[in-house]
């Protein structure tokens, strides 16, 4: 597949523009969807390959037409986030790359538009599921070996490919994994603009978040110094104040999914995480949350309303794979509902509002608990602990872990994950997969493993 | 040279050169031995030389995991560590940072574990990081054992290293002149696994020797560069075929003797200052720049002919800094061969070839 110049970026601002016009009138698009399933989601063909993961990525037909009137507040904020970022390529204005790990509020405080490659990563695949592999294949033109994670790779070859526009600065941060340390180096080198690295802290305690802290208000000094532009600290505090809330109802949504049987709401969780990278302090995202919110409140007050009979619950212990969707799959086919997953349990401290110092603590030790950092930032209990509890909490019937190819840390704790799941006396299916890279695993060998393993052990 | 068996016995048996229960074990060159020591233990370092195999860390890591943690694990569990009173783990790299947990959870006789934090930048924010987490170290290591570190005992620590890095400095200057680099590489790991006052004595002798030593043969003029190498067969094949390692760019090499501690600061900051400020490796951000920048100082230095790039399988930070250092050298029109391999991991002759095909290559563009 060949990409043209910024050809995701202009597919998914154009994507959500289309989302947010056509979710206006939910029940309608609800129809569109459902009638549109029959060709779009089953599988991949010639005919359906360049937009199938985009009709995936807005719920397939599996989507109720609340769930998509909440989507289209996720849509409105990509929209903006995505043409801004295309405005700035075009008039050649400033453009920040920042780590999901940094809080983009550090960034938005400026007039500037922000790139963030883990945003971009999983949903570059909008152009078709070639995509990823698109700018993975440029990677190895270039002779970097794949001992990277796809997801930095992707990134990389996003700017070999043209997909993005350069930086003017760089806020790397230096966790939770050795691919993003080492992807950062090569695209301060490649890109050659100057880059700021901020060492979040591999623990949760007040101490550590505190340093974690202080190396955003340097990270500040320094775009002030770069951009030759002042931080907005008026708009940063009602940024925080947006989060506090968006926060309250992702935690809500969360505690609402343990519920037996559980609203189901673990992918739009997913999609929340997703969208809160890039828009943090959206008052639209927020209002993404809390129309979830209320869908999970109604679906818990009225059971018999939930479309599917939850037949059993499933923890994905890992990064879920992002070419394909499989957790409305697995609900469709077997009745196996994911009810918690590595990225979308949702659980955020309230940020105390009292001062800058405590707001910047806020949003450090916020990121600290986003998911994937959350788990992956320290010791081994980091991830563990919470596999206990998302297990006894969630009253899991099985747990999947995908075996991220990239992901080294994890991959060192399958042991420990195995254990968990026996203690627990409970399956586990561990996979050699790729989130990213269909090559490595590709959607028809991943649901053929799923299809055995719940089989095997009596769920379907 | 009679001194350099010595210094192949105590690869062989460290423990038999260590006082039963003074040895605390440690990884990595971002942990301090001066801490150590001035508690009054032998600083070992961690290595997986004479390790049987990764089968039963393989229990714990997956395939996909560095062949050097899971090395070290096994050693563990076969109990040649058992001579440890205690370990330092660092947050090197993923890998070694899950050497902690897994060491842990294999349950393995270590009477304790401690994972040191150390942060991945070189800004004032990173040092008053490290200054932190050394003293949180500190502090772990006084409770242990019910004592106290005084400034005194860490600055007479801090000389005694630091007399040992000037012996090691003194000892690479005679590579490619009378020392190879494979004999280079066997007294580093055996002075990185000795107390430091009996490594210097040996290191002083060593001296004296290769002051009297012939020369040895002349060859391609070699510097390797990469992370964990200790293989010293692997060195034996670099040099066995026509070349001599002159200078190198490794953990176990002169980005563990490159560095120097101040003696008038206050010594916790001293030794922060002086870990964190020198020569990084892959794993520092925001300095790559400064780190290729010394390595082609040496390649002129030390008027080296090629370089080897050595990166383990799985390692993203070698595989990030290798592909830039090869541009570079690229640029630069060094000849440079990208190696990667298993940690002890054999495929000798595919090995040899390889390195045989690059020296015909950088012979003919003599």
């Amino acid at each position: 597949m060949e990409l043209k110049p910024y050809e995701i970026i202009k597919k998914i601002y154009y994507a959500s523009v289309l989302a947010n016009t056509v979710f206006k009138a939910p029940r309608t698009a609800w129809w569109l969807l459902k009638a549109s399933s029959a060709f779009m989601y089953e599988k991949e063909t010639l005919f359906n390959r360049s937009n199938r993961f985009g009709f995936q990525k807005i719920g397939s037909s599996f989507w109720t037409p609340e769930e998509l009137d909440a989507y289209r507040h996720d849509s409105l904020a990509t929209s903006r986030v995505y043409g801004r970022l295309l405005k700035a390529a075009e008039n050649k204005t400033p453009v920040v790359w920042l780590d999901w790990p940094v809080p983009i509020e550090i960034v938005k405080g400026f007039d500037v538009a922000a790139y963030v490659p883990e945003s971009f990563m999983i949903a570059a695949n909008i152009v078709g599921t070639d995509g990823h592999v698109a700018c993975l294949e440029a990677v190895e033109r270039a002779g970097i070996a794949d001992d990277i994670c796809a997801m930095d790779r992707i990134t990389i070859g996003a700017w070999l490919t043209k997909q993005i526009p350069p930086p003017a600065a760089i806020i790397a941060v230096a966790h939770p994994c050795d691919a993003g340390r080492t992807t950062n180096q090569i695209l301060e080198y490649m890109t050659g603009a100057p880059a700021f690295t901020i060492n979040t802290s591999y623990t949760k305690n007040d101490e550590d978040v505190m340093l974690y802290s202080k190396n955003l208000f340097e990270a500040i000094e320094f775009l002030e110094d770069i951009l030759k532009m002042k931080f907005n600290w008026q708009k940063f505090e009602e940024m925080v104040h947006i989060l506090n809330k968006h926060n309250y109802y992702l935690n809500e949504i969360t505690a609402m999914n343990q519920n037996i049987p559980s609203p189901g709401l673990a992918y739009s969780l997913q999609a929340a995480w997703l969208s809160k990278i890039p828009c943090a302090g959206d008052p639209d995202i927020m209002e993404n949350a809390r129309k979830i919110y209320e869908i999970a409140k109604k679906s818990i007050q009225n059971p018999e309303h939930r479309h599917r009979k939850e037949k059993f619950r499933i923890i994905v212990a890992d990064m879920p794979i992002v070419f394909t969707e499989l957790f409305k799959w697995i609900e469709n086919s077997f009745g196996g509902v994911v009810v918690s997953d590595y990225i979308g349990d949702a659980i955020y401290p309230e940020i105390d509002t009292s001062s800058r110092e405590s707001m910047m603590m806020g949003v450090a030790r916020d990121r600290l608990y986003a998911g994937m950092i959350k788990q992956a930032h320290g010791k081994a209990s980091e991830t563990i602990d919470d596999l206990e509890r998302q297990i006894s909490q969630f009253s899991a019937d099985c747990v999947i872990f995908n075996g991220h190819q990239g992901c080294r840390h994890n991959r060192a704790l399958s042991r420990m994950v195995k254990d968990v799941c026996a203690r627990h006396k409970i399956p586990s299916l561990m996979m050699e997969a790729d989130i990213f890279d269909k090559r490595v695993m590709s959607e028809e060998k991943l649901k053929k493993e799923l299809t055995d393993f719940f089989r095997e052990n009596g769920f379907a | 040279m009679p001194i350099l068996e010595e210094f192949r016995k105590v690869i062989l048996n460290p423990s038999e050169f260590l006082s039963p229960g003074k040895s605390i074990g440690y990884m990595c060159n971002y942990v301090p031995e001066e801490l150590i020591h001035a508690a009054g233990f032998t600083p070992v370092r961690l290595n997986a030389v004479e390790s049987e195999g990764t089968s039963r860390g393989d229990m714990y890591f997956s395939t996909g995991n560095c062949s050097f943690p899971r090395r070290v694990l096994d050693k563990g569990l076969s109990g040649a560590y058992g001579f440890l009173d205690g370990i330092v783990f660092m947050n090197g790299c993923d890998h070694n940072r899950r050497l902690y947990d897994n060491w842990n959870y294999a349950q393995i006789q270590t009477p304790w574990t401690y994972l040191l934090f150390v942060p991945h930048s070189k800004t004032d924010a990173s040092l008053n990081q490290y200054i932190n987490e050394l003293q949180k170290l500190i502090n772990h290591i006084e409770s242990i054992y019910k004592l106290k570190l005084s400034e005194q005992k860490i600055r007479d620590s801090i000389k005694l290293y630091q007399r040992k890095r000037n012996l090691l400095r003194n000892v690479s200057s005679f590579r490619g002149i009378k020392l190879s680099g494979t004999d280079f590489l066997m007294v580093m790991i055996a002075t990185t696994v000795l107390p430091p006052d009996i490594a210097c004595e040996k290191l002083d002798e060593l001296i004296v020797e290769l002051k009297n030593a012939p020369q040895i043969e002349k060859n391609l003029r070699v510097l390797v560069t990469g992370n964990c190498v200790e293989e010293i067969e692997h060195f034996e094949i670099i040099e066995n075929i026509g070349a001599n390692i002159v200078y190198d760019n490794i953990c176990l090499g002169s980005r563990y003797f490159d560095r120097d501690i101040s003696m008038e600061e206050e010594p916790v900051i001293a030794l922060a200052e002086g870990y964190l400020r020198s020569p990084s490796c892959p794993r520092i951000m925001n300095d790559t720049e400064k780190r290729i920048e010394l390595i082609k100082e040496a390649v002129k230095k030390y008027q080296v002919d090629a370089v080897i790039i050595e990166k383990l399988e799985f390692c993203s930070m070698m595989t990030g800094e290798g592909w830039i250092m090869s541009q570079e050298f690229r640029k630069e029109e060094t000849p440079f061969l990208l190696l990667t391999r298993e940690l002890y991991g054999g495929g000798k002759s595919q090995i040899r070839t390889r390195i045989q095909a690059f020296y015909e290559k950088v012979k003919n563009l003599k």
